[in-house]
């Protein structure tokens, strides 16, 4: 177990200096760059640019640089010294308005996923333990309509109603007198207030999906012999349904832990786009729209981490909780 | 013509003295000036006035200038008090919106759209149009406190325009012939700028130039003042001294130096984590409105980042905001009027500039022969005008609001000529399809389109930038009326580089853009970019003919020779550029270079004129009142002075 965990460490650096090398010719493969963009509307809201404000620009964000120059002074940065450069757009550290935006996108993310396992678990065996009844047709019901609305409908759905029923703009995480007050109780609720708004946007879709695989996977195992041998000795059902299929059947949820990471960050961009939080979906969208490139950069770098680590811990958590799972022994 | 305030009576600000709620102190009569035969007391926003109670300022008469900017408001006089919010879709961007609020160049437009003195008092010019003097404003200070002199102009002058490090290539503003003028001090407040040949287009630049950089501030970051640069840059995080200044010495929606003076009318105060930004107002802002009360009126304006355009619109429209109008959308009028009483604002249709909403070029100089003699014809480009069905664009696309017409400046201008826009306007497609026959361009077997005379039918292809929401539309329109005349025309959205390379490279059929930058005061401060080819900034996105731009530009070394009325018109527009504004010759030169560009229909349009929309908040007063014009070509909100704007019941 320690030696796997070792080798998959290991093998990340050749990974992600690949990845690092791809990101960079992506995000610079369109034609054109930042400063393209940032004179097309400097121009448009009628400021004047002339060849002189433009070559200082050029000069000012290196962009006169071949492309291999470029790289090599990025990844430098970031390796020797862990700077990521400056954002174009924000002229701001680019690790300062990351980890910012990780903070909250963590916050969100987990309580999303508590919310879609809180839902998901009990109507998942429910509906598997029931099956065929009144209730697990509900159940599938709204299941199937959660899976099959988009996201961002469902916020933007809530965002009318909260605005037209109770005339407050449901948008951010904070009221606007909260913005900038330092953190307190009513700060907290005020929270608590907007927060659950994404929560249960995003939990729908996941929690749809849960249920029709819990259902699915509980349904397998029902079937099975060892089951009918257990009921066979007079084991009691609750007993029996929850120390042996329900075990069995857990496995999905926990693959489903290395796509949580990097899912948060990118899948949610749209829900977070309509419900202006203070995500790094949003800024990713902006920063690849605008090739404001170092931005774009750092965030694609580290969700390639996050995604690589991700895949380990659910690779682990498998390990643990499913005794069948081995890997072979270097 | 230079104001000349005296200070009549400077009261005694004593110490610990008592402070009323008004603002002003209860015992002590307030401080006195007269200009001409009135008599003004001048009052600040209590938020000063405690600061000045507690010692942290010092008393309004030592803050402002001698000579002071009076304001004539645009409707009452107001209080103080109150918070501008302003919504942006961007971190960088949004000049119109708040930079044009907020910053003053050595002059500005008034209400009439005359260019005034705004940071300096005045200025005079030499008769042969080489020396321009300047008077700055006595007792000025910048938002620190430091005084504003001729020193900061030297500064400007010495240290950022001639370092080669911070100005690699000479701005053409202030180099005409590519000659830089030469700076004279002449004392603490007056200076002269003495260029190598007459210059009188200078003027036409007052109006965005700010000549000046804080020296007390910035010499700690520059090469030239301080040996510790390289270390300073190196502790902050930036590759050398020049990023290192430029950081420090940016004052626009990226300044990251709080410590850093601006002359604004707010000054920034906090940037949060989310990217807003908060600035509070300038206590040594220059300007006092009739009564002598130091603007502005609004204590604070905060700049509010969201996530994208339809989120701001969204925003607007449950009144989150107090002024809007830049990325407020047409489309979205009827919406914005609905919600006015809930949202608490008002939203109206003010009078904009822009000359077609929508314009195209075709390419001049394709490399496809065939193609390139079709466009050439005029009989063409009158033919492609005619079929186009501008009535109809303007009501499904700008709710009839608009003005069906050719992009030939709007009616504002000192030369234009009543119907010059007119051109080939008229929807008549019998006589586009008798032109097209007159050319000699036969239908195929079918009557579905026409060939060209190698025999292959006419297909065009528009390729425009995807960005924009209603041009897809009007391609979409366009090519619908053209099927009429038997005009093959295919549609591309591209992403914006890509559609600019391929426009440079001369590899497009046509190139197509929102037809702004058109007006008399644009075209003299930037280029008459619409008016000479490539219809649009040559270096980054030449509608049609650049070729024909390559020529002109290199003298004749490079690219394709145009034909001769092309080459009149470059040499029109050249010298309208060198004639004094307003002289006869001017005039006579600007009506040419519009006549030649009318008659010959090289760029054509669709829609212009369009209102543009704007929100104001209901409690806001002196903001621009209907049928105002509100036009990025006239400084946006700029005429009509966000300082004097103040909230009343």
């Amino acid at each position: 177990m320690a030696m796997f965990i070792v080798k998959r460490v290991l093998l990340f650096i050749p990974t992600l200096f690949v990845i690092s090398i791809v990101v960079f010719i992506l995000i610079q493969a369109p034609p054109g760059d930042y400063l393209t963009i940032l004179i097309t509307n400097m121009r448009e809201s009628g400021q004047i640019v002339d060849e002189a404000v433009i070559a200082s620009l050029q000069q000012r964000y290196g962009l006169d640089q071949p492309l291999v120059t470029r790289y090599f002074r990025w990844i430098g940065n970031i390796v020797f010294r862990g700077d990521f450069g400056v954002s174009f757009q924000w002229n701001r550290p680019v690790s300062e308005l990351i980890w910012e935006r990780l903070l909250w996108t963590f916050v969100i993310s987990f309580s999303t996923l508590i919310f879609t396992w809180l839902v998901a678990f009990p109507i998942g065996i429910f509906s598997a333990t029931h099956q065929y009844s009144p209730l697990d047709y509900v159940a599938t019901f709204f299941g199937f309509i959660g899976l099959a609305i988009p996201n961002f409908m469902i916020a933007l759905v809530l965002m009318w109603l909260g605005y037209s029923w109770f005339g407050f703009s449901m948008g951010g995480l904070f009221s606007a007198e909260f913005v900038r007050a330092p953190w307190s109780y009513a700060k907290f609720v005020n929270m608590l207030q907007h927060i659950w708004v994404p929560i249960v946007v995003l939990g729908t879709a996941g929690t749809a999906g849960l249920i029709r695989t819990m259902r699915a996977n509980l349904l397998d195992e029902l079937r099975k012999p060892y089951v009918v041998t257990a009921r066979a000795k007079g084991l009691s059902e609750s007993r029996l349904i929850w120390k042996y299929p329900v075990r069995v059947a857990l496995n999905p949820f926990v693959s489903s832990v290395g796509y949580v990471l990097p899912q948060l960050i990118s899948g949610a961009a749209i829900v977070s786009v309509v419900l202006s939080l203070p995500t790094t979906g949003p800024m990713l969208l902006r920063a690849l729209l605008s090739q404001d490139m170092y931005l774009a950069g750092g965030f694609v770098l580290m969700l390639s981490t996050l995604t690589v680590i991700g895949t380990l811990i659910s690779d682990i958590l498998l390990v643990i909780i499913d005794p069948r799972i081995r890997y072979e022994r270097g | 013509m230079r104001m000349r305030w005296v200070l009549v009576v400077a009261a005694l600000a004593a110490v610990g003295m008592a402070v009323s709620a008004g603002g002003q102190p209860e015992d002590e009569p307030p401080p006195q000036v007269q200009i001409g035969e009135a008599q003004l007391s001048l009052t600040e926003s209590p938020l000063l006035t405690e600061m000045v109670g507690r010692g942290e300022l010092p008393p309004l008469e030592d803050r402002i200038p001698s000579d002071p900017q009076v304001i004539s408001v645009q409707g009452s006089l107001g209080g103080y008090g109150g918070r501008l919010r302003s919504l942006a879709p961007d971190p960088e961007g949004n000049y119109a919106e708040f930079g044009w609020l907020n910053t003053h160049g050595i002059a500005q437009y008034d209400e009439e759209f005359n260019l005034v003195p705004t940071v300096f008092s005045s200025w005079d010019m030499s008769e042969d149009y080489r020396v321009f003097t300047f008077f700055m404003r006595e007792g000025m200070k910048w938002s620190d406190g430091h005084p504003f002199t001729t020193r900061d102009v030297q500064f400007w002058y010495e240290d950022i325009i001639l370092n080669e490090e911070l100005t690699p290539t000479l701005p053409l503003a202030y180099a005409p012939g590519g000659a830089l003028f030469e700076l004279e001090i002449v004392d603490q407040y007056r200076f002269r700028m003495r260029f190598a040949e007459p210059y009188p287009r200078f003027i036409d630049f007052l109006h965005s130039a700010a000549v000046w950089a804080p020296y007390h501030h910035l010499r700690q970051f520059h090469t030239n003042y301080s040996d510790t640069v390289a270390d300073l840059a190196a502790e902050e995080g930036y590759d050398n001294w020049r990023d290192l200044f430029e950081a420090h010495a940016e004052t626009g929606v990226q300044q990251t130096d709080m410590d850093t003076p601006v002359l604004n009318t707010w000054v920034l105060e906090e940037v949060d984590s989310a990217g807003n930004r908060y600035y509070v107002r300038n206590p040594y802002f220059f300007k006092v409105d009739e009564a002598g009360r130091q603007l502005p009126y609004i204590d604070y304006f905060d700049r509010i980042l969201v996530e994208n355009n339809e989120v701001l619109n969204a925003r607007v429209i449950s009144g989150d905001t107090t002024h809007a109008s830049w990325f407020v959308t047409m489309a979205n009028y009827p919406l914005l009027k609905s919600e006015e009483v809930r949202g608490g604002y008002t939203a109206g249709l003010y009078p904009d500039a822009r000359a077609s909403e929508f314009g195209f070029v075709f390419n001049y100089t394709h490399q496809d022969p065939v193609l390139r003699e079709i466009f050439n014809d005029i009989r063409w480009r009158q033919a492609v005008s005619h079929a186009i069905n501008r009535e109809e664009m303007n009501e499904i696309q700008f709710l009839g609001q608009g003005i069906p017409r050719q992009p030939i400046m709007d009616p504002g201008a000192s030369f234009y000529a009543e119907g010059i826009d007119q051109y080939y306007v008229e929807y008549d497609v019998v006589l586009a399809n008798r032109l097209l026959d007159e050319m000699g361009l036969e239908w195929d077997s079918e009557g579905q389109w026409r060939l060209r005379p190698d025999g292959r039918p006419i297909r065009v292809n528009m390729e425009f930038w995807a960005g924009r929401g209603t041009w897809a539309q009007s391609g979409e329109l366009i090519k619908g009326y053209w099927e009429d005349i038997g005009v093959d025309l295919s549609l591309t959205p591209r992403e914006r580089g890509l559609y600019q390379s391929r426009l440079l490279a001369n590899e497009s059929d046509m190139g197509v853009w929102a037809i702004g930058g058109s007006s008399e005061a644009y075209s003299r401060q930037a280029d008459p970019i619409r008016y000479r080819p490539p219809w649009h900034w040559p270096e980054n996105t030449p509608l049609g003919g650049v070729r024909w731009w390559e020529w002109y530009e290199s003298g004749g070394a490079r690219g394709e020779e145009p034909p001769p009325e092309i080459q009149r018109l470059y040499d029109v527009v050249d010298e309208w550029l060198d004639e004094p504004r307003g002289s006869e010759r001017y005039l006579e030169l600007g009506r040419e270079m519009l006549q030649i560009n009318a008659e010959n229909a090289w760029l054509i349009g669709t829609i212009g004129l369009v209102p543009r929309v704007a929100v104001f908040d209901n409690r806001l007063r002196n903001t621009p009142a209907p049928g105002s014009l509100l036009s990025v070509e006239y400084g946006m909100y700029e005429p009509y002075r966000a300082e004097q704007w103040f909230f009343g019941e």
